[in-house]
């Protein structure tokens, strides 16, 4: 703008006083800032954004977005081309506006492409809108900049419950009836599992077991010795409700999902939430790395989902966008969520609930549960008591930053 | 980044130091360029090299507020635009720039340096119109276009950049807020350092880059805005700081001319052009103009004044007469004719110069005819003779055979009013008495030597053609006379200044010796008179024009002959063949007047292209340059003699001369059309064939020799590597094998900075071996190294040349891999298209 009104500034002077040079020169302006203009649109015109597939995202772990850049143009390169990326959460929430992310690349040879990315950390997990993203460029002399909208159709970015680094014990829990997780270790009776060295033969080792070149060698007996897989099959209940007790001789409130209901978490409250989820997402991640164990989630928050998670990407991913998107509930019963986690994984099976208070009777009563009440290997565990507490080392993040 | 700051800082305070220099047009501005080269090169030392010192905002503030009040005193009281007013808005621009220079560098400070150096070029076009304006205005725009690219570069890399001083982890995330606002919120934190890298790579491209592609566009566009916009007014030939030169007035005293010789300022430039052909005209002796004449020399006092005499009424403010054309047309062979153009500048005085006899040809609007003097003088006033240059044109019989004739008939074609004719009782009514005067008792040892002079000579020898030749040979080489500039002699007093030359200082410059001459052909009863103009031989070939300089300035005599006193072999053609004659007598000894040297004619030549072009452009000049006749359009000509030349072209006359000068050449040194054709038939040659330069050209030909890049490999995450190297210039040839590659590819990432680099490339290695040809299906721990393989290479990319300060923490990965725990669904790098 500055240009523009020293230009004109010329040109008036120079046509009213007969200053030929004042008009050469606001010529030169002129030419210049309508080559900025043309030069910078066409830029802009010429150029095409692809978005690389968003990677997994963390709370607090940084991730990178990248983008192809691609210069159309058979002999106009493209320079200085920026690239301003909306990142929007896809709930609306106070203090948590849309942002921009912005990236670039210097230079793009004509009918050529470069890739470009920028890094984002997310604090918080939740499902967050990546896009439009606007294109500008104000090469070469930046007097004006050409924007264009590219990559207009957002596309959905979730960032998963940050993971925690359990202390190596927490698979003891698994095995344990007492304070804390119970499995139920199911050796599989076909195969014999994964190779893992030789021993010598005892009683009771299959023949098929022999490794006959070894036995040549040590003129001993030598077997292969497997490592047996266990199964896990489990189900976590994830409590995400906070709020206040409900009143003695009440009746735990079943289907309080107004959102008018909820009352405001402080922020102690808020953090055992977290943490629970958190934890969920850390032991569905843990026991599904083996492709043997098979965990029933059941998430209790403002909606209740229950699925079965295996080793496949898909279903580990569709459980985390689970725990992504949970949103607190007031504080009810969990009969329900109960029930769901047992129609699916038997009441044979051991059940954990993650919650961010300690076990509440009230909200556990029920005749149905009452039914199963012998049968079922039910463990409360409560993310701000001190042995769940200890299992926790810290945030998977920590170490990397 | 750090080269960028660098570059930007260097760029800026040249620009600062080449605005002040373009504020220098004149003795009381040149502090201004002082001060402004001084402070631009204090500031790059210690405040943005060294660092030793800093303006603070605050105090740069109230800085810029004393110097405005300083400045704005020079408005006080209101009065119209002034020098003095300009030269203060001058002066506000420098000491304001100088205050920002001082400060420490950001974007914005950078910005107003731009401006306030675009501002100073707006007052500099307004006071200097010379050509040091185009000298200088030339390296500042390529520096401010090359200045503004960085900059913008600059601008987009700034607010990536962290704010003070960042913490590197080993996963490419630096501890710390981005300087830019925009680029975080209390929920997303956002960095680019790939962004920054690639930023950086360009910036030694970007102003060649910038300039190359923008600057000759730039250019047309403005010199198509320049000559196409219609023009309201006159052109301001002198701009606010010009000074009309010192011309030649009706009063000269003695000494006027001799300080005139010791300046060099051009004041004229003389086209002689043949007239029947335009071919230039060339001279084998000096050649002189008229300027004035004067008649009356002041015998009273002792300054050697010489006067005009007053024109008789209807002689003066005439049209130039018409042509001669002399009874037997074989008379034309004893003289040539010759068209004479001349571009005079702005003088003082309405004087105009002229090389009688002259005729019109054409209009000649801008000069008057003085009848019996031949004289011109400019039309109008003499404040517009000041403020404006005049090019005029006449034809001349003066010349033959590259000589100018020293016999000049008293009158030309012209009739001469009846009133001067009756008002004289005489019937030669020509006379003046103050050609004759002489006072013997001022001038007595002149008087005598004159006699002695004429006694000494035969007695049919004495009639005053001879006499007057006799006497100007007496002059010039026997008298014993000396030619000086330097005129530090004591003066007698009482004593007649050319007296006093003649007897006792013995020397002296033209004006001595030409009034001496004149005293002593009165002594003898010659009529006499001083003219005063100048003489040169300084030819430029640039411009096929003689170049006159004040330094030229001269005084010669002219004496009055009767036509039947003319001796018999004495002839005058061209002219008419009655009236008196006037005889040219140049007493003055020969002087070596040397040339200037080819780069002062070069710039004199670029000088007048300069004026002519630019400077002078009015209506006048607009319609003369797309008017409808081909004679007066200047570009219609010359794409008239393009054409012409390309026929010859055609019908095979290379050889002929067709191409070389004549036709297409303005000149036998340059031609200016075919340098234009030339220089737009190789840009249309490129445009057309894409032709590179030739480093990029040869690039693209070892490309092409080494049978390009390989294809894209099948599995994504080995892709993914190839196209994470390929900014370094690391590519894949269909001949490597994955290892090969690989092993190269590692050795030259290391050159480049780029460490941590091999182990995560043989992992990826493995692995694509395992898969591609082991029939390996990748497991999910396999999969989580790939990604980690991928996230260093990356990192180690991006940061490479850096060294990365370690934080306090451990710098171990923690167990889990949070980027790679779940098993991809899809290709890595997969694409949503836009």
């Amino acid at each position: 703008m500055h240009v523009a009104f020293i230009a004109a500034f010329a040109l008036l002077g120079g046509a009213l006083r007969g200053f030929n040079l004042l008009l050469i020169l606001a010529g030169l302006l002129v030419g210049i800032l309508i080559l900025q203009w043309r030069l910078a649109r066409r830029i802009a015109e010429v150029v095409r954004v692809q978005r690389l597939e968003p990677p997994e995202a963390f709370a607090g772990t940084p991730f990178a977005i990248g983008m192809v850049v691609q210069n159309t143009s058979r002999w106009l390169p493209a320079w200085l081309v920026m690239l301003h990326d909306s990142v929007t959460p896809a709930v609306a929430s106070n203090g948590r506006q849309a942002a921009t992310a912005t990236s670039g690349v210097g230079f793009v040879p004509a009918g050529s492409q470069r890739s470009c990315r920028y890094q984002c950390r997310i604090a918080r997990r939740g499902r967050y809108r990546l896009g439009p993203t606007l294109l500008s460029t104000g090469f070469p002399l930046g007097l004006s900049t050409a924007r264009r909208q590219v990559l207009t159709e957002p596309i959905d970015l979730y960032v998963y419950p940050r993971l925690l680094q359990l202390e190596p014990r927490w698979e003891r829990l698994l095995e344990s009836r007492t304070g804390g997780l119970a499995v139920t270790a199911k050796r599989s009776g076909i195969s014999e599992g994964d190779f893992y060295g030789l021993r010598e033969w005892q009683n009771g080792d299959s023949q098929r077991w022999i490794h006959w070149r070894t036995t040549a060698r040590l003129d001993e007996l030598a077997v292969r010795q497997f490592e047996q897989q266990r199964r896990h099959e489990i189900c976590l209940v994830v409590d995400a409700s906070w709020g206040p007790e409900p009143a003695a001789n009440t009746e735990p409130a079943a289907n309080t999902r107004d959102a008018g209901d909820v009352p405001e978490a402080d922020e102690t409250s808020q953090q055992a939430l977290e943490r629970a989820i958190e934890l969920a997402a850390t032991l569905l991640v843990k026991l599904t790395q083996a492709p043997t164990n098979r965990v029933t989630l059941v998430v209790a928050g403002r909606r209740t989902e229950t699925m079965v998670v295996t080793g496949a990407g898909v279903s580990i991913q569709r459980a985390m966008r689970a725990l992504a998107e949970v949103e607190a509930a007031p504080r009810g019963e969990l009969v329900a969520a109960l029930s769901a986690g047992i129609e699916l994984t038997g009441s044979d099976r051991p059940i954990a609930v993650l919650s961010p208070t300690a076990a509440d009777p009230w909200r556990l009563r029920s005749a149905e549960l009452d039914l199963h009440a012998e049968q079922l290997d039910l463990r409360w565990l409560d993310v701000t008591s001190p042995p769940i507490q200890n299992l926790v080392r810290g945030d998977a993040s920590d170490a990397a930053t | 980044m750090q080269r960028l700051e660098a570059l930007l800082r260097i760029h800026f305070a040249l620009l600062a130091a080449l605005g002040g220099l373009i504020l220098g047009f004149s003795d009381d501005s040149g502090s201004l360029s002082v001060i402004a080269v001084a402070s631009a090169l204090f500031a790059y030392v210690f405040v943005d090299t060294l660092r030793l010192i800093s303006l603070p905002p605050v105090m740069a503030y109230i800085a810029m507020g004393a110097i405005a009040a300083y400045c704005i005193s020079d408005f006080v009281p209101p009065s119209p635009a002034s020098d003095r007013q300009l030269l203060a808005v001058a002066k506000l621009l420098v000491l304001v720039q100088a205050v920002l220079m001082l400060q420490t560098k950001t974007r914005r400070t950078f910005e107003q340096i731009g401006i306030f150096s675009l501002l100073e070029i707006v007052v500099a076009a307004v006071f200097n119109h010379t050509l040091s304006f185009a000298m200088l205005l030339l390296p500042i725009a390529a520096l401010g276009v090359s200045a503004m690219v960085l900059l913008q570069a600059y601008s987009d890399a700034g607010p990536l950049l962290p704010a003070g001083r960042a913490v590197w982890r080993e996963n490419g995330w630096w501890s710390g807020p981005a300087r830019g606002k925009r680029n975080s919120a209390a929920w997303l934190e956002v960095q680019s350092p790939a962004t920054i890298h690639s930023l950086s790579d360009v910036v030694s491209r970007l102003p060649l880059a910038a300039v190359f592609s923008f600057a000759p566009a730039a250019l047309l566009v403005a010199l198509v805005f320049f000559y196409a916009l219609p023009r309201t007014t006159e052109s301001d030939a002198m701009g606010l700081g010009g000074m009309a030169q010192v011309g030649f007035s009706d009063t000269v005293e003695l000494n006027q001319v001799g300080r005139l010789q010791q300046n060099k300022s051009v004041v004229m430039r003389v086209k002689l052009r043949q007239a029947d052909n335009g071919q230039a005209y060339h001279l084998s002796r000096p050649l002189y103009l008229r300027g004035k004449t004067l008649e009356r020399y002041d015998f009273r006092g002792d300054s050697g004044r010489w006067q005009s005499s007053i024109l008789w009424q209807g002689m003066d403010n005439r049209r130039l007469p018409r042509q001669f054309h002399p009874q037997r047309s074989t008379d034309q062979l004893f003289y040539d004719q010759v068209n004479v153009e001349i571009a005079l500048q702005p003088l003082s005085t309405r004087t105009a110069f002229s090389i009688p006899p002259y005729h019109r040809i054409g209009e000649t609007p801008g000069v008057r005819h003085s009848v019996d003097r031949w004289l011109l003088s400019r039309s109008g006033s003499a404040l517009d003779a000041g403020q404006s240059r005049v090019t005029y044109r006449f034809g001349t019989h003066a010349f033959r055979n590259g000589m100018q004739t020293s016999l000049l008939r008293a009158f030309g074609t012209e009739r001469i009013p009846r009133t001067v004719r009756w008002s004289e009782p005489s019937e030669r009514w020509w006379r003046r008495t103050e050609q004759y005067r002489f006072e013997s008792h001022r001038l007595p040892e002149l008087g005598r030597s004159a006699e002695a002079v004429v006694t000494s000579m035969s007695a049919d020898s004495q009639h005053p053609y001879a006499i007057a030749h006799r006497l100007n040979q007496f002059v010039a080489s026997e008298a014993g006379l000396r030619y000086t500039l330097d005129l530090s002699f004591p003066h007698v007093e009482g004593m007649d200044p050319v007296e006093e030359f003649f007897t006792t200082n013995r020397a002296g410059h033209c004006q001595y010796f030409a009034s001496a001459l004149a005293l002593m052909l009165r002594s003898q009863g010659i009529a006499s008179r001083l003219v005063v103009g100048y003489k040169t031989s300084e030819y430029s070939p640039y411009g096929e024009h003689y170049v006159v300089r004040q330094s030229h300035a001269h005084v010669w005599v002219e004496a009055l002959i009767e036509a039947d006193q003319l001796p018999p072999e004495q002839l005058v053609y061209g002219q008419p063949d009655h009236g008196p004659i006037w005889l040219r007598l140049d007493p003055t000894p020969g002087i070596n007047d040397n040339d200037q040297g080819q780069v002062t004619q070069a710039f004199d030549y670029a000088q007048g292209i300069w004026e002519t072009w630019l400077v002078d452009m009015d209506q006048g000049q607009q319609q003369a340059l797309w008017g409808e006749s081909a004679a007066d359009r200047p570009l219609s000509s010359m794409m008239d003699g393009a054409a012409q030349g390309l026929k010859w072209l055609a019908a095979g006359r290379l050889g002929e001369g067709a191409l070389a000068g004549g036709a297409l050449a303005g000149g036998n040194w340059f031609s200016v059309p075919a340098a234009a054709a030339g220089i737009g038939a190789t840009v249309v040659l490129m445009l057309l064939l894409r032709i590179r330069l030739p480093g990029r050209w040869w690039t693209r030909r070892r490309r092409r020799a080494d049978r390009t890049v390989g294809a894209e490999p099948q599995l994504d995450f080995f892709a993914e590597l190839c196209r994470l190297l390929e900014p370094l210039g690391i590519r894949r040839r269909t001949s490597e094998t994955p290892r090969e590659f690989v092993e190269g590819a590692a050795r030259r990432a290391a050159e480049l900075g780029a460490l941590d680099t091999a182990q995560p490339m043989h992992t990826l290695t493995q692995r694509y071996y395992a898969i591609r040809f082991g029939n390996h299906s990748p497991t999910t721990a396999e999969r989580s190294d790939v990604r980690a393989a991928l996230q260093r290479i990356r990192a180690s990319i991006d940061h490479r040349g850096k060294s990365p300060e370690r934080g306090g923490e451990s710098s171990e990965r923690g167990g889990e891999s949070s980027a790679s725990v779940i098993p991809s669904r899809t290709k890595p790098g997969s694409e949503t298209t836009s």
